[in-house]
């Protein structure tokens, strides 16, 4: 499978979903390394390119990445390597591990595995929707497979030993991406993050620590990793998401009994724009089509082919839109392609019932 | 006993561990601070120092300096390293830097032991099967309440469970056989 046909799918977070829902995906990642290499940060190049052979080669062996696509991080281009990670397939310290990384990825893009990132390992599995426990089943199966074929570092006391100390245990990140307009348009983001903040949560932008909130998408993740199990972990995160999602619909439900002509006026307006506009930045295409998508989940907007909307929010960001022109363009080229491209796919939809 | 370096008698006395063989360097107090191994908070600047390191501990001079000095002989981390990094090199870390590191991951998770998964578990199966019955006792109300959108949720949540089962079972049988555990 080549790196183009693996991009012609929706992104992984987008696979038989349910459109508008406000969690958006569910994601776990595992730390793990290798015993017997000293970790990433500390180990000869010669070491690492060692321990990524290998690694490949147990990649290739499973059918899972055989049918997949499986590479070298050096053999990825720049532009590619950027696609990756807006899609969530590769970490931005990933991204420039030209030396020894490498990067494995289902056919679906549910299953991931980075080598040599700040651990030896990190295995990623992704959900569409809130499915963390499928997710964690899931990524059981493939844990399994790699330590089939490896020896990972881990002590009884500590557990699976990591280069950083908040992985040590567990290595177990569980996180769920969130689409949440009706709390940000209240102004409630920032306090609901503090309460969570103080039961272990971390709320961050999709792409990780320090990236903001483009498009109203949030990221809660557990922090803890040691002295709970997988579960006790994934099932906690999971009851706070539910409460999440009930405060961001409750939200809704207030913006529509407080300003439901503003509310209207804000969905139009983002329709409006993104179906006329000629220049559109990275975000302002990101935050209209939430707006969009919001309309969408409240029956504001007629429309059936909501994922359209969904594809776009992926599309439009920068390294895909070159993918898709075939070509480089400077920032104010994609400016203008990025407003053709959601023009052109919002067109299709105006045959249908009135946006 | 004299100083290594200039001929003043030495008063601190540094145990070094690399590469796992242990090293005595004995040090007058000014040749000692030049080379950043002073034994009081002020001596060596605004950097943490080692009495910095083990306040409260009471340990003699050699005993701080041993401290200060220690690395771990697998990736050659100093505890200075870590101190500054707040990262590990290597699995050896663990146990030459346990006690600081049991302080760091009590302020990070307060707790500083496993307890999870261990490598060459499975899935674990008595976990899915219990969900299997509260998934199936589930089904069984929302049918009898005629709730049927309900009961198609479930059943999907059920036969994604069957998979994820049967997956397993393939899983401990074909390992290391690795193929056809996963049917594409």
């Amino acid at each position: 499978m080549t790196l183009e046909e693996l991009l012609d799918h929706p992104c992984a977070w987008f696979v038989d979903h349910e459109c508008g829902e406000v969690a958006i995906s569910s994601r776990i990642r595992l730390a793990r390394n290798v015993a017997g290499y000293p970790f990433p940060s500390k180990a000869e190049p010669a070491q690492l390119r060692e321990l990524r052979g290998n690694i490949l080669q147990t990649l290739s062996e499973l059918d899972l990445f055989d049918q997949g696509w499986v590479s070298e991080t050096d053999e990825v281009s720049p532009g590619d390597r950027m696609l990756l990670f807006e899609r969530s397939l590769m970490s931005r310290e990933h991204m420039e591990n030209e030396d020894s990384g490498a990067i494995g990825v289902s056919r679906d893009e549910q299953d991931v595995v980075m080598v040599n990132e700040e651990d030896h390992l990190r295995l990623q599995v992704v959900r569409p929707g809130l499915s963390l426990e499928s997710a964690w089943e899931e990524m059981q199966i493939l844990d399994s497979l790699l330590d089939a074929h490896v020896e990972y570092a881990f002590s009884s006391k500590y557990g699976y030993l990591t280069c950083c100390p908040s992985n040590t245990g567990t290595g177990l990140r569980a996180g769920v991406m969130l689409h949440l307009p009706g709390l940000a348009l209240l102004d409630e983001v920032r306090p609901v993050m503090r309460g969570l903040a103080k039961m272990g949560l971390a709320v961050r932008g999709p792409g990780g620590e320090g990236s903001d909130a483009d498009g109203f998408l949030y990221q809660v993740s557990n922090q803890v990793t040691l002295g709970r199990s997988e579960q006790d972990i994934i099932g906690e995160l999971h009851q706070m998401v539910d409460e999440l999602v009930t405060h961001e619909y409750n939200a809704r439900l207030r913006l529509e009994e407080v300003r439901p002509n503003g509310l209207r006026d804000k969905v139009g307006r983002a329709a409006g724009i993104l179906q006329n506009a000629w220049e559109l930045s990275s975000k302002e295409a990101l935050d209209l089509l939430a707006m969009v998508r919001l309309g969408l989940a409240m029956d504001l907007l007629e429309v059936d082919e909501a994922h359209v909307v969904e594809r776009l929010m992926i599309e439009v960001r920068p390294a895909h839109l070159q993918k898709l022109a075939g070509k480089e363009l400077n920032p104010g080229e994609r400016d203008r392609f990025r407003a053709l491209r959601v023009r052109s796919k919002l067109a299709e939809l105006r045959k249908g019932p009135k946006l | 006993m004299k100083c290594e370096h200039c001929d003043k008698p030495a008063t601190v006395h540094v145990t070094r561990v690399a590469q796992g063989k242990v090293h005595k360097v004995h040090l007058c107090e000014a040749c000692a601070q030049k080379m950043g191994l002073g034994t009081s908070p002020s001596s060596t600047g605004s950097g943490p120092t080692v009495a910095d390191a083990l306040l409260g501990s009471g340990g003699g001079v050699s005993a701080l300096s041993s401290h200060k000095l220690r690395r771990c002989p697998g990736c050659g981390l100093t505890l200075r390293g870590l101190q500054k990094e707040g990262r590990l090199g290597c699995a050896q870390c663990y146990e030459v830097f346990g006690e600081e590191l049991d302080r760091i991951l009590r302020s990070i998770h307060d707790a500083t032991e496993h307890r999870g998964r261990t490598p060459g578990e499975g899935v674990k199966r008595q976990d899915l099967s219990r969900k299997m019955d509260v998934l199936q006792s589930r089904l069984t109300r929302a049918i009898e309440a005629e709730a049927f959108e309900d009961a198609a949720k479930i059943r999907d949540e059920l036969q994604h469970l069957q998979i994820a089962m049967e997956a397993d079972r393939e899983a401990s049988r074909e390992v290391p056989g690795k193929k056809e555990v996963y049917p594409s």
